[in-house]
């Protein structure tokens, strides 16, 4: 008997401790914000502010030359470390004036030696960053001037990615571990919030910057909790009230979350990066413009956009873009979801289902082609599919890696494809080093849009560029050597606590990084958790 | 039996070259550019070809592919398994910062699984019929069959997002570093229940059904019937006699589902951010990070190999007719 009772006080033991640890866990969690606190969900690790992740939270931390942030002109940039800017005529040479009063944060002001000890380190041969492709060197005038000289005429340093970093700590540490030091995983940096605290692959605490060049953010502290992404865990944490902030949840866990009236759904659009049907011109079928634009009649892109999630009031057109012209919602007029006058078009093509099993046929050979798809596209491709075929023309699917893709789309090897998460413009322009296109075939075909793009491309001239997308714009919606799909809208998820968003529904394209903007946030004192 | 040991790791070697060759040329002949993933996705398809060649030079892409075998194999030998195109650093330094956290998982659900599925599986056999037995048996079916990834999104439905008793992921609390040492324990112990409890109540259902008849089978020997005859307890006749050669057998299934549970842990790491090699095979894979699948595969490879020989081993210690030294007195 004593025995028996031995083990069930052990047993009542055991599920005690089990509570208490429950309990002691749930106190820990349960503290989520201390006043003007915000937990951000991530999902990198502790060096997420460092060159290897190179992400948007690195601007929390640093600064970049120049912002694109709220109340900038139409895409254009503001001032951020730089002061103000000249460049010679031909766009090659850049003489760049630094602000006086910013300071690292252990005190020691930022100079021009700062600007091209970071550039020359990306440069290195052991660590070939690639932030400081089309660089050629940087000469420091003076403590507060910097000159920098590019390989080809461009706008490097408007560019507003790339950050620096303080010569004074890291100059002595060894270039072959760069992506190594232990530096990126407790910070000094020059920007609105400075580092406290982390635990390894768990979070990074940051606290509002007093030194800051534009004021203290009205955000007291920062914790970036690091979560995987893609695992509906970030979905839970949301939910279970452990983080305020995230841009890292699929489009169908935002919409679950805007459910909740705990939570506002802002959404981020991508002025470069879109979905696109792009057809191959080498194929005789598209090579009449009627059938091109017929397919696009056939897509119905607000049914498109339901199916995938996304909001039900994303801008529609039919060409590439600038950002300040989507923002200026001066968009190039999409082609109406008009399946009458798709049948109309493909007919005069010649294309007719003549044995009524509804696929389009003309001399013997179905209206029938390929399209490649990369993964994330995989849903998108299925309703394209459905549209399609409801106007007769059969569209089939190969679902191939992006990175196969790519090769394919180098090849000129493909009927049709939706290009992978870096949307048309590769596919179209020469990149900025000279590389030349990735496609040859484009340029055959649509010699006149290829010109254009690489035009606009690498004209480092704001009006000008404006003037030649909008030309592009014209000529492209004209020749429709591809369809738009939807633009890439990221959700942004916030508790309502969290004001300072633009507005309720969008946020400007221009005010492209979400951890940028933090600066700008706030929580009102009555929506402080104690 | 040290010789026994020495010749099964030598056997040992050619058989995880053959699996590094295997997985070499499968990682590096599959279509694709590794430079297309290395590349932030805002530079993808517009970098400069020759900084692009810099880097390609600088991990040896630019090399053909036995080339490429050759020297990594090299290093493999030297103990250099290169460096992670994703996170630029050595990936021995990322698998040590990985392992431990894979190992904390896996180590703790083996001794749950040990625990709860051999002490139901005893009950169930000693009280075959009864309703305990009928409850252990329709419980172990139903988590043997439930996926693990949609158990734990449940679980974590449950006792964290609605009852807030468990943390809904990762390994520590946000103020761990802050914590007394008897906190951290507590904290890492937290948030060790859920993932251990989905990890290794599958297993644990296994082995409850395999120990209930294997101890079933082991009790209806005669010389448990001649035990019981010479009027031992039943408890003896149970611990002493029978359970221990009904162990023999899961034994082995121990040491084979060594490599098994490190393939669970992955759907595991992933639904609870938990930052073991799993996660970090699955980010690689996606990324086409070379060095850290290959690193990550033979890992697995090497697990495989030592879970066999552990089982082998482990089976001469517990059955006395088993020899592999050529001396024993029994059947090895």
């Amino acid at each position: 008997m004593p025995r028996r009772v031995a083990r069930r006080a052990g047993a009542a033991c055991v599920a005690l401790a089990l509570l208490t640890i429950g309990c002691e866990g749930a106190r820990q969690e349960g503290g989520e914000s201390s006043p003007a606190a915000i937990t951000v969900l991530d999902p990198a690790e502790e060096r997420v502010l460092g060159p290897v992740w190179d992400d948007t939270p690195k601007f929390l931390m640093f600064l970049p030359l120049v912002n694109f942030e709220r109340g900038s002109s139409c895409g254009e940039p503001t001032p951020a470390l730089a002061e103000r800017w000249e460049h010679s005529p031909d766009y090659r040479v850049w003489t760049v004036w630094l602000r006086g009063d910013v300071l690292w944060h252990d005190g020691v002001p930022v100079t021009a030696g700062d600007i091209k000890f970071t550039v020359d380190l990306l440069k290195h041969p052991d660590v070939l960053n690639y932030n400081a492709f089309g660089v050629d060197s940087v000469e420091v005038l003076d403590e507060r001037t910097v000159r920098i000289f590019l390989t080809e005429p461009g706008r490097w340093p408007l560019e507003g990615w790339v950050t620096f970093y303080p010569k004074h700590l890291l100059e002595e540490l060894d270039p072959k571990e760069f992506y190594e030091w232990e530096f990126w995983t407790h910070p000094v940096g020059d920007g609105p919030f400075r580092y406290v605290r982390h635990v390894p692959r768990t979070m990074m605490e940051l606290e509002a910057n007093p030194e800051y060049y534009r004021g203290k953010p009205r955000i007291e502290r920062v914790i970036l909790r690091f979560v995987a992404a893609g695992s509906g865990t970030g979905l839970l944490e949301m939910r279970s009230g452990n983080a305020d902030l995230t841009s890292f949840l699929r489009p169908v866990e935002a919409k679950q979350l805007a459910l909740d009236p705990r939570f506002r759904v802002h959404y981020r659009v991508s002025t470069s990066h879109a979905s696109w049907l792009v057809y191959n011109p080498r194929n005789p079928l598209f090579q009449d413009v009627r059938v091109r634009r017929a397919l696009t009649h056939a897509v119905d892109r607000r049914a498109l956009h339901a199916a995938l999630d996304l909001p039900d009031d994303l801008p529609l057109t039919d060409a590439p873009y600038t950002v300040c012209q989507f923002e200026r919602r001066e968009l190039a007029e999409p082609w109406p979801h008009d399946p009458v006058a798709a049948a109309r078009l493909l007919e005069a093509a010649g294309w007719r289902d003549e044995d009524g099993e509804g696929v389009r046929e003309r001399n013997g050979k179905i209206f029938r082609f390929m399209t490649l798809v990369p993964p994330q596209e995989a849903r998108a491709a299925l309703v394209l599919q459905a549209q399609l075929h409801r106007v007769g023309v059969r569209m089939e699917l190969q679902r191939l890696d992006g990175s196969l893709i790519a090769e394919r789309i180098r090849e000129g090897n493909f009927e049709a494809v939706i290009p992978p998460t870096w949307g048309i413009q590769p596919v179209l322009i020469s990149s900025p080093g000279g590389s030349g296109r990735l496609n040859a075939v484009f340029t055959e075909a649509y010699a006149s849009i290829v010109g254009l793009f690489d035009a606009a491309g690498q004209e480092p001239d704001f009006t000008e560029r404006e003037r030649l997308f909008r030309e592009l714009a014209r000529t492209f919606r004209r020749e429709l050597p591809a369809t738009y799909l939807y633009p890439r809208a990221s959700p942004i998820v916030a508790r309502r606590r969290i004001h300072g968003f633009d507005h309720d529904g969008w946020i400007p394209p221009a005010w492209r990084w979400a951890f940028g903007g933090l600066e700008w946030l706030w929580v009102e004192a009555q929506d402080r958790t104690p | 039996m040290t010789r026994y040991i020495a010749r099964r790791l030598l056997q040992a070697v050619p058989l995880l070259l053959g699996i590094a060759t295997i997985t070499f040329f499968i990682v590096h002949l599959a279509p694709g550019d590794p430079m297309d993933m290395y590349l932030q996705p805002r530079f993808q398809g517009q970098a400069n070809p020759e900084v692009i060649e810099l880097i390609r030079q600088k991990y040896g892409l630019d090399q053909p592919v036995t080339v490429q075998y050759l020297r990594w194999l090299g290093n493999l030998a030297r103990g250099d398994l290169g460096e992670s195109f994703r996170y630029r650093r050595p990936v021995a330094s990322l698998l040590l910062e990985r392992i431990p956290f894979t190992l904390q998982l896996t180590v703790l659900a083996l001794i749950f699984d040990a625990l709860v599925g051999i002490a139901l599986g005893v009950f169930s056999a000693v009280k075959q019929y009864s309703l305990l037995d009928r409850s252990v048996t329709l419980g172990s079916l139903i988590l043997y069959s439930v996926p693990g990834f949609w158990l734990a999104l449940m679980l974590v439905l449950a006792f964290s997002v609605n009852l807030g008793w468990f943390p809904t992921s990762q390994t520590r609390s946000l103020d761990h570093d802050l914590l007394s040492i008897w906190g951290k324990t507590l904290d890492l112990a937290w948030h060790t229940v859920l993932p251990v409890f989905v990890l290794g109540i599958a297993s644990a259902a296994g082995t409850a059904r395999y120990m209930r008849s294997r101890l079933l089978e082991v009790l209806s020997e005669e010389y448990i019937l001649a035990a019981r005859g010479r009027g031992l307890r039943e408890r003896t006749v149970l611990l002493n006699h029978a359970l221990r050669n009904a162990l023999i057998p899961i034994l082995t299934l121990y040491g084979m589902s060594l490599p098994f549970l490190l393939g669970g842990a992955v759907l595991i790491e992933k639904v609870f951010a938990w930052p073991g090699m799993g996660l970090l095979a699955v980010e690689a894979i996606g990324g086409r990070d070379f060095p850290v699948i290959l690193a990550t595969t033979m890992m697995a490879a090497v697990l495989v190999v030592i879970g066999n020989l552990l089982a082998d081993v482990s089976y001469a210690i517990v059955d006395p007719r088993v020899s592999y030294g050529g001396q024993g007195k029994g059947r090895g």
